[in-house]
């Protein structure tokens, strides 16, 4: 595993790395390898579609093309990329040595991974892959329209990354919220740490909240149930929970990309950035009404008249948020010293193509335009000028941007202006003709000369292949950079008053800050030593830290290494268990052995890093020693687990609202709600509950008696936690196995797949949680917990709390009413 | 009042609403929509309780306590939307509507 000279060889670093820096670039090859491979996927439709009656894909493998292409660009390309910039960029910003949880970043990066590889490996599945478009729409997306395996991987694959953004999510919160330098308050940082904290809280409740159709839908397709496919459920459930999905989803796509537009103008204009409260402001208000408006993508589903109008009125409001922050992006720009770089190219590129794909976008929300409009190109057109316009564009000034900082080597400026000249020009031949194909339906694959749509199609693939063709100037630019580059210093662009990742080395070592931890003070920042933190030798407070005058960096600190001892900065069972991950989905498709293996090694890997954290063979000090408003007393490990369970209240309330819209849906339907005690009994349910309510009493005395340094009473608590949670999971596995024993599977009626969902997937919390529990236990017999060390302990007793709440309502809605 | 008492007490509590659930919820023949109401209403002080208690939300920072409403509060225009969504179920052709 090592060299001789005891350095660890480099394929080694790079699996088993948890630095942020590395998981960064990590993140960023490999979404630029997605990106073109989304693109590439793009041009064979744009191909299709170029001309009236072209064949050059058959209809399955249009419908395939354009289904990957629209999920790799939302899920795999363009979140990650900018996971990337905030991976390598934000601990620095915010003046921190690296993520709260590195193992748990790695984990996230290597999960992402793992689920883009199962993705792509749904296109070799007999049949091929999900031909149903990005929305998945119902009932295209069950076994009778696409039975074909590749269709359940990729609902698979999409989990799978669902749970890696999640423990990515949880991961950025308690970094950002935690880990500030001393002095670095929230409304100081820069944009894009600001806008990357708000779309942290669109991911915290948007994407577990897509994990529920998605699990339904799994169900479905592997398990048979009839969530689907069912007069019961059906299309309009999928909808709902598609788009209550899918709307915040579009700013959790556009947000990073702007945020970073507003950094670079700023720089390159040499001001400050103008009214930055009140864009903050402005982004919470349109993070807030991202979750109201989503109906407006069902306009044409037949709802009720009255909510037509409302979410009208509210997809209305969010442009006026979104006006605020593009007018004060303008105003920057006045009376500023404007340097036009590449970045700055494409920061301004970025804002000009939103504004137009949002001017589109008020269209769109009015009733009447989108009974017109829905389903045709003009919507094409629409959400590429706002997610490619304003977030890739955004995206792509970051990487020239931050290019210098992460590889210590600056790229050919030529180069990047014909990028950007070349991006331009093919964007808008691609994008705005798209506009005047407002009849042309967007889900067709071949049309003939008689409609007339032949001539702007081929100006659009025309454009397509300009566009493309920009990306290569793009890779050109940045390999020739790798090898030829001129060096860079700590501060190439004149960025260090305006955020901590322009006063470190280019590239930043190991632990980002050689000069000491970053105070933001009143005379500027200063580095100090963290002893001298911890004695409060420091002045906090003072000024923002960007200002238009020169601040002295290095001003009253002197240079010295922290000289504090880390453990390697290196865990293998991130990436062993993404492989068993990946394996158990591509198992529960293709067969038990797979399964199995995948199963095996997951555990094996849960074992390991567990044996790893007892052993504390990982250790890397990442200390608060600074701002931690507003959780100045939630330690690390209970907030990470909280902000983990605010995002399972997404989960379980969407599968809770299907139960609500599927029980009362069924008095229209004719179907006959099974009566209270008909199925399940109400004794057999209320006596899991008083054990699993006695377990929770158990995890709770276990942490009380930890706080009171009882090794005893803590043992014993966690001991009976775990008897008493195993005895609830065996009792619901005994009324599985009875239920099936009657008849009643998966598949038997909208009741039983509703009644099997939610039992099964709390019942995996269940199971999780005594896995946790052992570990616990593990750690508490070599002694690893005392009064002033047991957040471990802690995080259980609030994950075991949730687990038995959600069973408060599990109970009475299957057993009682 | 000892802080293991006080969660001994807190589950004594739960537990005694669980059996005022169970018959509420068993007295739905004849109390109709108030026994569904009842035990909702029930069901959901329990959680409170649990949130509090075993959760040890009581002694996190008011920001654990608001987020948490914020989640729970993003559900409700999804409950909305639903509820008014039973009424047009354009799915429902073959049911009689």
């Amino acid at each position: 595993m090592a060299h001789a000279n005891n350095k660890p060889n480099p394929l080694i670093v790079w699996l088993f790395t948890t630095n942020h820096k590395n998981v960064g670039i990590l993140y960023l090859v490999t979404s630029l390898y997605f990106l073109v491979v989304a693109g590439i996927l793009a041009l064979t439709f744009r191909m299709q579609l170029s001309a009236p009656n072209m064949v050059f894909l058959a209809a399955d493998s249009y419908n395939q093309a354009v289904t990957l292409h629209g999920l790799f660009m939302l899920l795999w390309v363009t979140t990650p990329l900018a996971a990337a910039f905030a991976n390598y960029v934000i601990p620095i910003q915010i003046g921190a040595k690296d993520m709260a949880f590195p193992r748990l970043n790695a984990l996230s990066y290597w999960l992402y991974l793992a689920s883009g590889i199962v993705a792509l490996s749904s296109f070799f599945a007999p049949g091929g892959t999900a031909d149903w478009g990005w929305t998945t729409y119902a009932p295209l997306n069950t076994l009778q329209y696409s039975p074909q395996a590749g269709g359940s991987l990729m609902g698979l694959a999409i989990l799978l990354l669902l749970s890696s953004t999640i423990v990515a999510t949880s991961n950025f919160m308690v970094t950002i919220f935690r880990l500030r330098a001393p002095g670095m308050k929230l409304s100081y940082l820069p944009l894009f740490s600001i806008f990357w904290l708000v779309t942290q809280f669109l991911l915290l409740w948007a994407f577990p909240a897509f994990a529920a159709p998605l699990l339904m839908l799994v169900a479905d397709r592997v398990l048979g149930t009839v969530f689907f496919t069912a007069a019961e459920g059906g299309a309009l459930l999928w909808d709902h929970l598609l788009w209550f999905f899918g709307h915040p989803e579009v700013y959790i796509l556009v947000l990073p990309g702007l945020a970073i537009a507003g950094d670079v103008l700023a720089v390159f204009s040499r001001r400050q950035l103008y009214a930055k409260k009140v864009i903050i402001i402005a982004v919470s208000v349109a993070a807030f009404l991202s979750y109201i408006v989503w109906v407006h993508h069902m306009f044409m589903t037949g709802i009720h008249p009255g909510m037509r109008e409302v979410f009208n009125i509210t997809t209305e409001l969010i442009s006026i948020p979104f006006g605020v922050i593009m007018l004060s992006y303008i105003l920057t720009l006045f009376r500023g010293r404007i340097r036009a770089t590449t970045p700055f190219l494409f920061a301004l590129g970025s804002v000009i193509l939103f504004i137009i794909g949002g001017a589109s976008g008020v269209f769109n929300s009015s009733v009447a335009l989108d009974v017109g409009m829905r389903g045709t190109f003009w919507v094409v057109g629409h959400f590429h000028y706002t997610i490619v316009g304003g977030g890739i564009t955004g995206l792509i000034a970051g990487l020239y941007y931050w290019w210098p900082k992460m590889t210590g080597r600056m790229f050919s400026e030529k180069l990047g202006k014909l990028h950007f000249a070349i991006y331009m020009i093919g964007f808008n031949i691609l994008y705005f003709p798209m506009h005047l194909l407002y009849d042309m339906p967007r889900r067709i694959f071949f049309y003939d000369a008689t409609t007339g749509w032949g001539p702007i199609n081929m100006i659009i693939t025309m454009g397509s292949l300009i566009f493309a063709s920009s990306f290569i100037i793009l890779f050109i630019n940045l390999i020739n950079s790798l090898r030829h580059g001129p060096k860079v210093g700590d501060d190439p662009w004149g960025g260090a008053n305006y955020s901590l990742e322009w006063n470190v080395p280019s590239p930043p070592p190991e632990f980002n800050f050689p000069k000491g931890v970053p105070v933001i003070t009143a005379q500027g920042l200063v580095f100090k030593q963290p002893w001298e933190i911890k004695k409060g030798i420091t002045t906090t407070g003072g000024q923002q830290l960007f200002t238009t005058t020169a601040l002295p960096t290095n001003g009253g600190s002197h240079v010295t290494e922290h000289g504090e001892e880390h453990g390697p900065h290196l865990s293998p069972w991130p990436f062993i268990l993404s492989i068993g991950a990946a394996l158990t989905m591509i198992g529960l498709v293709f067969g038990v052995p797979l399964l199995l293996q995948g199963i095996v090694i997951f555990i094996a890997s849960i074992v390991g890093w567990a044996w790893e954290d007892v052993k504390e063979k990982f250790h890397v000090a990442i200390e608060a020693l600074g701002e931690k408003w507003p959780f100045d007393r939630v330690e690390n490990v209970p907030l990470g687990m909280w902000f983990f369970l605010f995002g399972e209240v997404a989960l379980f309330g969407p599968l809770f609202a299907a139960y609500f819209f599927v029980r009362a849906n069924s008095a229209f339907t004719g179907f006959a709600w099974p009566l209270p005690g008909q199925i399940h009994s109400t004794v057999i349910g209320a006596i899991s509950t008083i054990i699993l309510l006695t377990s929770g009493l158990a995890a709770s005395l276990a942490l009380v008696a930890i706080k009171n340094n009882n090794q005893r009473g803590l043992r014993a608590g966690l001991l009976a936690a775990f008897i008493l949670g195993l005895a609830v999971l065996v009792i619901e596995g005994f009324q599985w196995a009875e239920l099936f024993a009657e008849g009643y599977t998966f598949g038997t009626d909208i009741a039983a797949s509703i009644y099997y969902v939610i039992t099964g997937i709390h019942g995996a919390h269940l199971l999780a949680g005594l896995l946790i529990i052992i570990y616990l236990l593990a750690k508490a017999y070599k002694g690893g917990y005392n009064a002033e060390k047991h957040m471990g302990v802690y995080a259980f007793a609030i994950y075991w709390g949730f687990v038995v709440g959600v069973w408060l309502f599990t109970f009475p809605l299957f057993y009682l009413i | 009042m000892r802080e293991e008492w006080q969660l001994v007490a807190v589950y004594t509590i739960i537990v005694a609403a669980l059996v005022a659930e169970v018959i509420v919820g068993s007295s739905w023949m004849t109390l109709g929509q108030t026994a569904l109401i009842g035990v909702l209403v029930i069901a959901t002080l329990q959680a409170a309780l649990v949130f509090a208690f075993f959760m040890f939300g009581k002694y996190g920072t008011r920001s654990v306590a608001i987020i948490m409403l914020i989640s729970i509060g993003t559900l409700l225009p999804l409950f909305l939307a639903f509820a008014f969504s039973i009424e047009f179920p354009p799915h429902a052709a073959a049911g009689g509507h």
